[in-house]
């Protein structure tokens, strides 16, 4: 825009809306609307483009600016520089699309409010009778409504210039009047009043209804798909529309009601409505931006009919446009949704009624409109024109929440929909059906094609048969040693003939107490060969669990090792078996390696007997036959093709049943199976070697495990992968994309699975490939059917999301000894073969357009931790159990990087006594898994309620984690860096040097990602069991310090990082003499740099100070030379040190050593130092950990005022004792002397300069000082900070990159030239 | 998503099939070929007592005569 105007106005309350929009996302361009309009006929372009410009000239709006003083948005009126493009694309193939194109082009550019023009005309030439005027404006500035006063006022415009008469004077009130009614608007009674209806209505609002099945997010983007209704059938909505005696818009509303309550089972419906809000003849004159939506919230009756819908509907939306005016934003922050992604309303449907004849001087003209602004969710908005081709449909949707074919599917089915509403309008809603026999059969019949012939065989038979096909082939690895297909068997043999013997075989159990070990392998084939089935059980579980598994399922025998035997229950109600006694090893001997008679055993017999967490607060045990587990790995095989040089990692607990296939499927394919160390499973680096090292090809990751195994460096060395499997939770898209990034070139494949253990493990399956939105479950396996249910068991339509119910061969036969529990979670199947069976496995799940499963979420209050089952119930009835408890709830916290806590809150059963944490922490471990165990408990005084009497789970107070940090401030830089990185991974404030890691909110995934950090910064080698070893600051301190060898911080040499195996950076100290403010540059230097820091005598001593810089300097050489006796040497050095690191170089190159680089932070020879006292060095141990002094005020600063600040904040400086400080003091004063006017010799190297520009003037010391004694070239690096700040986190950061760059570069010329 | 199995104020039946195999069903929805009624219409936790009373032996009926 050229010039302005002084006008200065206020922004209406829907200009504000958009302008704030536009702030967040500036470069979206999807506040941009647009239409053209056809005109038959010849246009004379001059008269045209004179016509528009009258336009401009009369709506104020158009010629808008915005701006922000910082009071916030204003706008100017301004005198736009635009002019009409004319195009001729009459020699194009294709005329319009190609004017269309251009369009959209037009509308893809992102305006700036502050900047730009808000609108663009261009007149395309599209024949030789045939235009198409386009015309684009910013939503800042228009409304719907304004548009279209603005393309018939040009058309009024156009044809008076022609008949050469002025057209009549401006219409246009100015905008000022529309400011004007919405003040009065806000000021009034009404406004009040209206306030009220909204809060009322919106009170016990849930959650708005929607067709996606992701979170919601913005819209940053739109997708557009046109079809249309055909006359008929319009005709016929029109009709049925007038006998309920509605008009047209309340009847399509209706219809979209009913459709969504259709989709998804909701009958609290609510509708985003788009309003002009102009009330008055006044408002309706004036061009600019008022529109605004309405919620309108409806109740589907399913009982009712759809004309009495209609009506209802109808007298809904009469109350909703009384209070039209009330603006959307002002509800979101009534309902505190400011800054939220929170929705309030669904889907928008907007009507647009408005057809006008159109005429440009007697040439017939008509509106295609573009697009009408963005859409957070999915806007159905419907044209009623007079051009024959029926009711117009728009989708308009937001590109994150709607696929291509999954917008086009629904938009389908909505019209099919509308013509089947048409023709029963008499019907209840709950007749109605938007499922056609077509869909029926694709979803229950086509999709659920999963027959395959399975051989009756049990998994014993499959065993034996590879034992038999290759005896000699390596079947199990552990820890170095290697057990042959014969030996493992002829070991099982054994023991299969020992449990026969003891009255074992089909129908009985046998309990499994043994960690991964060849043990564990010769029981689980041990067991089975027998006819029984095995029941595993987790040696780590609490004895109370361990006594209830046993006593629950009542096994003959419990078979364990004599290590763990000592750590179980000592009164359970069976035999128990120690097998690696010298005892048991006798009594085995006794039997025949020979493969033992056939027990009898068929494939309906149980293989294993699982037991998984139970909502009621008792654990349920899921009993698998042969037939399922054999379905499942016969399955597997064909999929995926396991070759006997095929090597399987075996890590997960065998409590879990994702173990059942690491276990059997290698050992009946006669490929080799590795078993991980005992807790090696959670250990990402160790698994990362393993598989290297022992050259896996095969191995399944929990989705979270997943995460943290990408993010381990050493996962690049196991491309040797040919499969990873992934289930146990939601995979999520971010995952599955690093995952492609770093295997992909390996050829290496990703598959997601899913299936519950009540199903043999899983039940579909999908190989992931790059794409967006949620990653699919995939498709059924082999005889297995799925089925996505409504809540009266009819299935529901593709994209329409329902519980998932399973059938088929892989069914449990159900829980063990629980018939009531069985008989409501496996139960009769309408669509399968007579009395057969299904699963109903409380997850929500969709059909996609491509027949794939997508999985949504949970019916109930089961949750994944870690993958691992959890049901919220069993975790609170066990809090609940505690005699000090009245009431307990537990919910599951989401964290960023995906991690999950289980928080439980009690309250308690006397008020006035509650229980600690602590004593209920302690309670749980006696009683759940570790696992299940929450992260935090937290005391309330009583539950928040919702309107509806339900917990409110939002309101309950997040846990504290803060509070339990004990914040003992660190000792040493070493302690504070760590302390950084705990806070960090644990997203606290600060945490103390004895808090343990796992009690403050850590868990096993945020471990890996806490021993990631400390190996990065320190270079040590860490490995998640030694954190479990030493969970806190001051424990892993030591074991990074060698167990103990650290020595005191005040030291001349203080070993800041003393790991790595490249030469070693040293930093010389300031005048001060303390080195610790070198420690914030370790985590911008490669691991394998050792970083020294050098400190001055008598920091912690009354020895005497050094009289020369000479001899300081020689004292530091033969410390610095006790560490590293060879060059090269890097040096670093801020203020004095910068001078001691010229020293120092300097005389090691005379003595013939090799010096790297020299880098010297702002210091200049020549310089004197100001004078500090004891005040000064106070106020500057503040100023490194980030305090102004300036906060305390003009009084002297007192040491123990500065110790608290120092402790408050974390910093190590804070272990300084007074007289510290009085050295430093009496340091810096000799220091001051020494380089007072000293003058360097000639180093012949290079030296690094880096120079703190912004306090710097004329006569400061320029780099230039240093050349008379650099032999070599005077590098300069400038940074933008003070001189003071310099050892200040943001500089030293830096400072830190300008190191490796440097550092990095000296090393590569240093291997060239070697 | 209401389930319509977890309705605690609803009707039910328990069905049994050839194996002996108990299932809770809604009333209101058809009984599935292959089952019969064994109990109900009766409410909710009146047709699970009927399961853990009758159900005893939970082995299918395939299994038990050894097919």
């Amino acid at each position: 825009m050229t010039s302005s105007t002084t006008v200065r106005l206020p922004l209406t309350a829907a200009q504000s809306g958009i302008w704030f929009a536009q702030q967040l996302h500036q470069d979206s361009a999807v506040f941009n609307t647009g239409e053209y309009v056809e005109i038959n006929g010849p246009v004379d372009v001059d008269r045209f483009a004179a016509a528009l410009h009258q336009l401009v000239i009369e709506a104020e709006c158009l010629r808008l600016r915005f701006a922000d003083d910082g009071d916030g948005p204003y706008a100017e009126l301004t005198e736009p520089d635009w002019t009409l493009r004319v195009t001729d694309l009459r020699n194009e193939p294709d005329p319009r699309g190609a004017a269309v194109t251009a369009m959209r082009a037009n509308m893809a550019i992102p305006r700036d409010p502050a900047v730009d023009v808000l609108f663009d005309f261009e007149l395309f030439r599209v024949g030789d009778q045939n235009y198409l005027w386009f015309y684009t404006y910013h939503h800042a500035v228009v409304d719907g409504f304004t548009v279209a006063m603005l393309t018939r006022r040009a058309a009024e415009i156009y044809t008076a210039l022609g008949k050469d008469t002025e057209a009549t004077g401006n219409p246009f009130p100015p905008l000022t009047e529309l400011l004007t009614l919405e003040a009065h608007y806000r000021e009034g009674n009404t406004y009040t009043a209206d306030a009220e209806y909204w809060a009322r209505v919106l009170a016990d609002r849930t959650q708005p209804v929607t067709l996606a099945h992701t979170s919601p997010v913005p819209a940053r983007d739109l997708v557009r798909r046109t079809e249309f209704l055909d006359p008929v059938a319009a005709e016929r909505l029109s009709n049925l529309a007038r006998e309920a005696g509605v008009s047209l818009p309340p009847a399509i509303m209706a219809a979209v009601a009913i459709y969504l309550h259709k989709m998804t089972g909701r009958t609290d419906i609510l509708l985003g409505v788009p309003v002009s809000t102009r009330l008055g003849k006044l408002a309706r004159s004036v061009p600019g931006m008022v529109s605004n939506v309405v919620p309108l919230r409806l109740s589907v009756r399913t009982d009712a009919t759809v004309g009495e819908f209609m009506e209802h509907v109808a007298a809904e939306l009469r109350e909703a446009m009384r209070h039209q005016r009330y603006r959307f934003e002002d509800l979101r922050r009534d309902l505190r949704l400011v800054g939220s992604e929170e929705r309030i309303v669904g889907p928008e449907v907007n009507i647009m009624m408005f057809d006008y004849d159109l005429s440009f001087d007697g040439c017939r003209a008509v509106v295609h409109n573009l697009s009408i602004g963005p859409s957070d969710d999915l806007s159905f908005i419907f044209y009623q024109r007079s051009d024959g081709r029926g009711l117009q449909l728009d989708f308009d949707a937001n590109p994150e929440l709607y696929g291509d074919e999954e917008l086009a599917a629904h938009q389908r089915r909505f019209l099919d929909f509308l013509r089947i509403i048409d023709s029963r309008p008499d019907q209840p809603i709950d007749a109605l059906d938007v499922l056609t026999s077509g869909e029926r059969e694709l979803v229950i019949d086509t999709y659920n094609a999963t027959a395959h012939e399975v051989p009756h065989d049990t998994l014993t038979d499959l065993l034996n048969a590879a034992a038999d096909a290759t005896p000699d082939a390596t079947s199990v690895v552990f820890e170095g040693s290697e057990l042959s297909y014969r030996e493992l068997h002829e070991r099982a043999n054994r023991l299969a003939g020992h449990l026969t013997a003891c009255g074992v075989g089909p129908e009985s159990v046998v309990a499994l107490a043994i960690p991964r070990s060849v043990e564990l392998m010769v029981a689980l084939l041990g067991v089975l060969k027998s006819g029984a089935a095995y029941l595993p059980i987790d040696p780590g579980y609490p004895a109370e669990r361990i006594a209830f598994m046993v006593t629950d399922a009542r096994p003959v025998l419990l078979l364990t090792t004599s290590v763990t035997s000592g750590s179980l229950p000592s009164d359970l109600p069976t035999d128990v078996l120690a097998l690696d006694t010298p005892a048991a090893e006798e009594l085995l001997a006794g039997y025949s390696a020979a493969k033992p008679p056939d027990p009898g055993l068929r494939d309906g017999h149980p293989a294993y007997v699982i037991y998984t967490s139970g909502s009621t607060g008792r654990p349920k045990g899921v009993v698998v036959p042969h037939r399922g587990i054999v379905n499942r790995l016969c399955w597997m095989q064909s999929r995926y093709e396991l070759s006997k040089q095929d090597v399987v990692l075996q890590k997960t607990p065998s409590g879990f049943d994702v173990s059942v296939w690491e276990f059997f499927w290698p050992l009946i394919q006669s490929a080799t199976l590795v078993l991980a160390r005992p807790d090696g499973h959670r250990d990402p680096a160790y698994l990362a070697d393993l598989i290297a090292s022992e050259k896996v090809t095969t191995v399944h990751f929990v989705p979270s495990m997943l995460r943290a195994f990408l993010a381990e460096p050493a996962a690049a060395s196991c491309g040797g992968l040919r499969r990873v499997m992934c289930s146990g939770e939601a995979l999520p898209r971010e995952v599955l994309q690093g995952f492609l990034d770093l295997f992909e070139d390996h050829g290496t494949e990703l598959h997601n699975l899913y299936g519950p253990t009540e199903a043999s493990v899983d039940v579909t399956a999908w190989e992931c490939e790059r794409g967006s939105g949620t990653v699919p479950i995939g498709t059924p396996v082999w005889n297995t059917r799925t089925y996505v249910l409504d809540a009266e068991l009819r299935p529901v339509a593709r994209g329409v999301s329902g519980e998932l119910y399973l059938a088929g061969s892989q069914l449990a036969r159900g829980y063990l000894g629980r018939a009531s529990l069985t008989a409501e979670r496996f139960v009769a199947d309408p669509f399968g073969e007579p009395g057969s069976r299904m699963y109903r496995t409380g997850d929500i799940a969709y059909w996609d357009e491509r027949g794939r499963l997508g999985y949504v979420g949970r019916a109930d209050d089961q949750v994944k931790i870690r993958g691992l089952r959890v049901e919220l119930g069993e975790v609170s009835a066990a809090l609940a159990s505690h005699s000090s408890v009245g009431q307990a709830e537990t919910v599951l916290l989401s964290e960023p990087y995906g991690s999950e806590h289980i928080v439980g809150y009690v309250v308690p059963d006397d008020a006035s006594n509650p229980p600690s944490e602590q004593v209920l922490r302690t309670y749980l471990a006696t009683r759940l898994p570790e696992y299940m165990v929450p992260t935090a408990i937290v005391v309330v005084g009583d539950f928040p309620l919702t309107p509806n009497g339900k917990l409110d789970r939002k309101a309950l107070p997040p846990p504290d984690f803060s509070a339990k940090v004990v914040g003992e401030v660190p000792r040493n830089p070493q302690e504070e860096m760590l302390c950084g990185l705990f806070a960090d991974v644990l997203g606290l404030r600060r945490v103390g040097i004895r808090d343990n890691f796992f009690e403050i909110g850590g868990h096993s995934l945020l471990a890996a990602r806490l021993v990631n950090g400390i190996r990065e910064t320190f270079g040590v080698p860490l490995t998640i069991r030694g954190l479990f070893e030493a969970p806190t600051v001051a424990a892993l301190a030591e074991t990074i310090s060698n167990g103990g060898e650290s020595g005191s911080p005040l030291d001349v040499l203080l070993p800041l990082r003393p790991y790595g195996d490249a030469p070693a950076l040293f930093c010389l100290h300031p005048a001060g003499g303390l080195s610790w403010c070198y420690s914030g540059l370790i985590n911008h230097l490669a691991p394998e740099i050792p970083v020294y820091g050098l400190q001055a005598r008598g920091l912690d001593s009354t020895e005497p100070l050094a009289a020369t810089i000479y001899e300081m300097a020689e004292d530091y050489l033969e410390q610095i030379r006790a560490v590293q006796p060879d060059g090269p040497y890097h040096f670093v050095g801020y203020s004095s040190g910068g001078i001691l690191a010229h020293v120092l170089a300097t005389m090691l190159t005379e003595r013939g050593a090799e010096v790297g680089v020299v880098t010297v932070l702002d210091t200049y020879p020549g310089q004197t130092l100001a004078e500090l006292g004891e005040q000064e060095v106070m106020a500057d141990l503040l100023g490194w950990v980030g305090y102004d002094r300036r906060y305390l005020g003009r009084k002297r600063l007192r040491f123990s005022d500065v110790v608290k600040i120092l402790r408050k904040l974390g910093s190590s400086l804070a272990s300084l004792e007074e007289r510290h400080v009085g050295a430093i003091s009496r340091i810096y004063a000799n220091c001051r002397e020494l380089m007072h006017e000293f003058r360097p010799q000639l180093y012949h190297g290079d030296i690094v300069v880096v120079v703190a520009a912004i306090d710097k003037i004329d006569i400061s010391p320029t780099p230039a000082t240093w050349e008379p004694y650099v032999g070599g070239e005077v590098r300069v690096r400038t940074i933008d900070y003070r001189h003071n700040d310099l050892m200040k986190p943001g500089p030293l950061a830096e400072i830190g990159q300008i190191l490796a760059t440097e550092l990095n570069t000296y090393e590569s010329h240093r291997k060239e030239r070697v | 998503m209401a389930n319509p199995f977890e309705d605690d104020d609803g009707q039910y039946y328990v069905l049994v099939n050839d194996e002996g195999q108990h299932s809770l069903w809604p009333a209101f929805i058809d009984v599935p070929a292959g089952w019969t009624v064994r109990h109900g219409p009766d409410i909710r936790q009146a047709c699970l007592d009927y399961v853990t009373e009758h159900w005893t032996d939970m082995r299918p009926l395939s299994v038990v005569n050894g097919k």
